[in-house]
């Protein structure tokens, strides 16, 4: 498959992230930019369509073979409550671990590798917005605002009878 | 986990090894074989279990061990006559036997007054004889402490090859020799094996001096420096001599019968030559040279010998000494029966080595590796993958690919061969012959059959089948519910039996056999069959069966299965059959195997399990809702129909109910079962009957029915979680995912929306 090794990107030129600094792996939804640590990142992956899960939320995508294990796949946008993707093949699904778990993410596309120290991480803002459940901090780079992703968050509460 | 768990759990896997061999023996022994083969068979058999037993200080079964294999040694060496009393005392013994192991496995206490009687009755048996003292064998691993600065003396003892107590191992016993008129001398070298297998001299020796006075000797002249010492390594030898009246030569050979072919022995009778001035370097050649160790089942051909022969050897023969040399003064006198290393090994020995040839044979037919059976299915797993992947390769080849490359599609095809072959192969390494469940089998005969005072004889045929292990563990339980059945119900009464002119012993018979994909376990008994009318009567009773409804003789057998039907308070009292039968059939169906049964009124029933092959692959059905892939386990599946053909209705309540041959099958329309929007013209849909559990029927409509095929199924839960009405996934040959249908659970929680 067009699955880019993230190692590739890892050790372009920089190194892994140090004890004051982290690394993030970048996605952009729309124009949004999001982040999470580069060392849960297993994959990079080309959309390659998904096999449907019956009865669970709209975010679920579906289920991919990811080398003879069956990983399911959340759709980020419509997880942030933006409506389903509009998915191309040139649509991306960053796969990570999360615990003992295999999860792809369906973004729009991977755009940078971020080293940020660590004092920049700054807390998300009190609210009962989507963002304060799904994002464990916030940093900005090249003017930019970056949400770092709260994985656990991202992948409960995913049945339709939760 | 420690290493001394770790012994444990092996010393247990032996034992479960070694309770099967002792189950297999005795079935052989209680038809009637009082072969000395068999006897020495379980003598083996029992006496590695109390091995184990004392090092893990299991008191209790060392102590009923000892005692049973005292008997045995009677019963073998003709002291005591094995009568029909003493084999079913034996039969017994072992039954307590394996208790005694699970109990000690499961660390718990059996009753203090657990199996006193059979020791009882051991003891009175054997009470003519000597019987030796218990102490005897217990195995006492008390460390030595090895002082690193001591001087040489002090190194000898600690020098012993393994740990005993100083103080338990004179150097010599306490017996003057005595020379000339019935004195042996015997030159015992154990090799490293000897200790590998956890044998140990000391016992061998004690075991001695039960035969006649024994004067034991240690040569420690290959000692090395304390610096030069390997841990395993084995320096010790001894020279014995045994005096007494009854000392034969068979009876010091029998003592030093498990450690044959780890030890070189030489014997001598009294008058004969002594053969003790064997020059040490030679000595230690022949106990470093593995090539010489001439294994029982293999003699090696003279002429190799030499070639094998060490440097250290050949030194030994330079100076006019050899064990050919040795042999040929031995021979002369014991022709029969050779010392144990020398190289002539000829057919006038392979003879005396017959029977200890066939035992290793046998021994090498269970020759195994223990692996973990995750380490198998991750095996398994990957050649899923394999499977998959090449069948991927496969399906993208088109016609103008394989015109132009015909050496890549020959390399293709022959990767496919190797790939269904290496299938096989691994599946057959899950594979275990169904001989492990069914060898519980005739205890469990016997104890129903002193239970219910009725006289039982299992007949058990093709316990060598194979069938995927996780099926096997899945079928003890039914297997004893079946048989427990069949002796409590179905085999009658002796008085029953003869006056309805049948043999007073009921027979089981137990069966296994390969058929196409599946294998069939067959539990046959001669007894009275079911009783039809009654049970149909209960069944109508308990409004399992309508009033009206007509039931043909099968489906009335079938109905002992029906849940709620088969509480033995309702069946035991009619000559019926029912404990647990619904177990039995849930227990089948969850490995997608299926239950049958069939009776002749007066002349008994058969049930009969269709078992797949194997769990790892399942055969489905792949069908289509809204564009999406799904496979229901082809063993569920009793049919498929159009629906244009089906006939359908509604219940009063509104609930869509197919009708099939007389039958109101509950309907669960999958798009609307899973939320998915279908564009299938109604008529154009399929409906696919299919079995639930109980013995119910559910009928799942989907848009299209695409074909059959093999899959392996895969977890949703390991990255993902459970969803209802899905039992997994599996992925397709084109690397896709489908979803496979759990038809019991789209119908159970069908019924809970509509409660709700």
């Amino acid at each position: 498959m067009e699955a880019l090794e993230t190692r590739d990107h890892a050790y372009d030129g920089t190194e892994a992230g140090t004890a004051n600094t982290i690394q993030l792996i970048a996605f952009s939804i729309g124009e949004q930019v999001y982040g999470v640590e580069i060392t849960t990142v297993r994959e990079i992956r080309a959309w390659n369509g998904a096999t449907p899960l019956p009865r669970t939320r709209e975010f679920v995508r579906g289920v991919i073979n990811l080398r003879g294990t069956i990983v399911p796949i959340f759709d980020l946008r419509a997880r942030f409550g933006d409506g389903l993707t509009e998915t191309t093949k040139n649509h991306v699904v960053v796969v990570m671990s999360v615990g003992e778990k295999w999860v792809g993410v369906l973004v729009d596309a991977v755009s940078d590798i971020l080293t940020i120290p660590r004092n920049d991480v700054h807390a998300v803002p009190e609210g009962d917005s989507m963002d304060a459940e799904l994002l464990s901090g916030i940093v900005t780079h090249d003017e930019k605002m970056v949400g770092l992703i709260d994985l656990q968050a991202i992948v409960s509460g995913v049945s339709m009878d939760a | 986990m420690s290493d001394l768990d770790e012994f444990r759990a092996t010393y247990f896997d032996e034992c479960a090894e070694l309770l099967l061999e002792l189950e297999e023996q005795f079935a052989e022994i209680e038809d009637g074989d009082r072969s000395a083969d068999r006897l020495n068979a379980v003598f083996r058999a029992i006496h590695s279990i109390k091995g184990g037993a004392g090092a893990f200080n299991f008191t209790r079964l060392v102590e009923f061990a000892h005692n049973f294999e005292t008997l045995l040694d009677h019963v073998r060496d003709g002291r005591v006559e094995m009568t029909e009393d003493v084999a079913s005392l034996c039969l017994r013994s072992n039954d307590i036997v394996a208790d005694f192991v699970a109990a000690a496995r499961e660390e718990r206490e059996l009753d203090a007054d657990y199996g006193a009687e059979e020791l009882a009755r051991f003891k009175s048996i054997c009470e003519d004889e000597d019987d030796e003292p218990m102490e005897e064998f217990d195995i006492d691993f008390t460390p030595v402490m090895v002082d690193l600065d001591g001087d040489k003396a002090e190194t000898d003892d600690a020098a012993e090859p393994i740990a005993l107590d100083p103080d338990e191992l004179p150097d010599s016993f306490d017996v003057p020799p005595m020379g000339g008129e019935g004195e042996w001398r015997l030159k015992f070298t154990p090799y490293s094996q000897l200790y590998e297998r956890a044998n140990d001299p000391l016992l061998l020796f004690r075991e001695l001096t039960t035969i006649g006075e024994v004067n034991i000797e240690a040569r420690l002249t290959e000692l090395p420096e304390l610096t030069a010492f390997e841990a395993f390594g084995v320096y010790c030898s001894w020279d014995i001599s045994i005096s007494g009246k009854d000392v034969t030569e068979a009876r010091i050979r029998e003592v030093f019968e498990f450690v044959e072919g780890d030890c070189e022995i030489i014997l001598t009778g009294p008058g004969e030559v002594p053969a003790f001035d064997i020059p040490d370097p030679s000595l230690s050649a022949m106990a470093d040279a593995p090539p010489l160790v001439v294994e029982d089942d293999e003699p090696t051909p003279e002429a190799s010998a030499p070639a094998d022969v060490p440097a250290a050897e050949e030194e030994a023969l330079d100076a006019g000494l050899s064990f050919a040399d040795l042999a040929a003064e031995l021979a002369p006198a014991k022709p029969e029966k050779p010392a144990k290393p020398e190289p002539e090994r000829e057919p006038a020995s392979a003879q005396a080595q017959d029977s200890s040839a066939s035992a290793s044979a046998k021994t090498a037919t269970v020759q195994s590796i223990r692996v973990d059976l995750d380490k198998v299915d991750r095996v398994v797993n990957m050649v899923g993958e394999l499977v998959i992947t090449q069948s991927m390769l496969t399906q993208q080849m088109d016609d103008n690919l394989k015109s132009r490359y015909q050496e890549l599609v020959r390399g293709v095809e022959v990767l496919a061969q190797t790939t269904r072959g290496l299938q096989d192969a691994v599946m057959a390494i899950r594979a275990q012959p169904v001989k492990s469940v069914f060898s519980r089998m005739p205890r469990l005969v016997r104890e129903l059959s002193t239970k219910t005072g009725k006289s039982i004889r299992l007949e058990m045929v093709g316990e060598h089948t194979e069938i995927d292990k996780t099926i096997i563990e899945q079928l003890s339980d039914p297997l004893t519910h079946m048989i427990r059945n069949s002796a409590d119900h179905g085999i009658e009464k002796p008085e029953k039996r003869l006056a309805a002119g049948k043999p007073e012993q009921g027979i089981i018979r137990l069966s296994a056999e390969q058929a196409g994909g599946s294998i069939l376990i067959t539990v046959q008994d001669d007894g009275a069959g079911i009783n039809r009318e009654r049970v149909l009567q209960l069944a109508r009773d308990r409004g399992v069966v309508g009033p009206d409804q007509q039931l043909t003789d099968e489906q009335i057998d079938e109905l002992i299965f029906a849940p709620g039907f088969s509480t033995a308070e309702a069946l035991s009292d009619i000559s019926g059959r029912g404990v647990g039968m619904d177990v039995v059939i849930s227990n089948i169906k969850k490995i997608g195997g299926s239950v049958h049964v069939r009776s002749w009124p007066g002349n008994g029933t058969r049930m009969q399990l269709r078992l797949p092959l194997t769990l790892a692959v399942l055969d489905v059905m792949l069908v289509q809702v809204s564009d999406s892939p799904y496979v229901i386990p082809l063993s569920s599946i009793v049919e498929t129909l159009q629906s244009r053909r089906a006939d359908f209705g509604v219940t009063p309540s509104g609930r869509r109910v197919l009708q099939v041959r007389g039958e109101y099958v509950q309907v669960v329309d999958l798009a609307t079962r899973f939320e998915l929007p279908t564009s299938a013209d109604e008529e154009e849909r399929f409906v696919v009957l299919c079995e639930a559990d109980g013995d119910s029927k559910v009928a799942v409509v989907v848009d299209d029915i695409i074909g059959q095929q093999q899959v392996v199924i895969k977890s949703l839960e390991e990255n993902f979680e459970r969803i209802e009405g899905i039992a997994g996934g599996t992925i397709l040959g084109d690397g896709s995912v489908a979803l496979i249908v759990d038809v019991q659970g789209v119908r159970h929680t069908t019924e809970q929306k509509s409660a709700a």
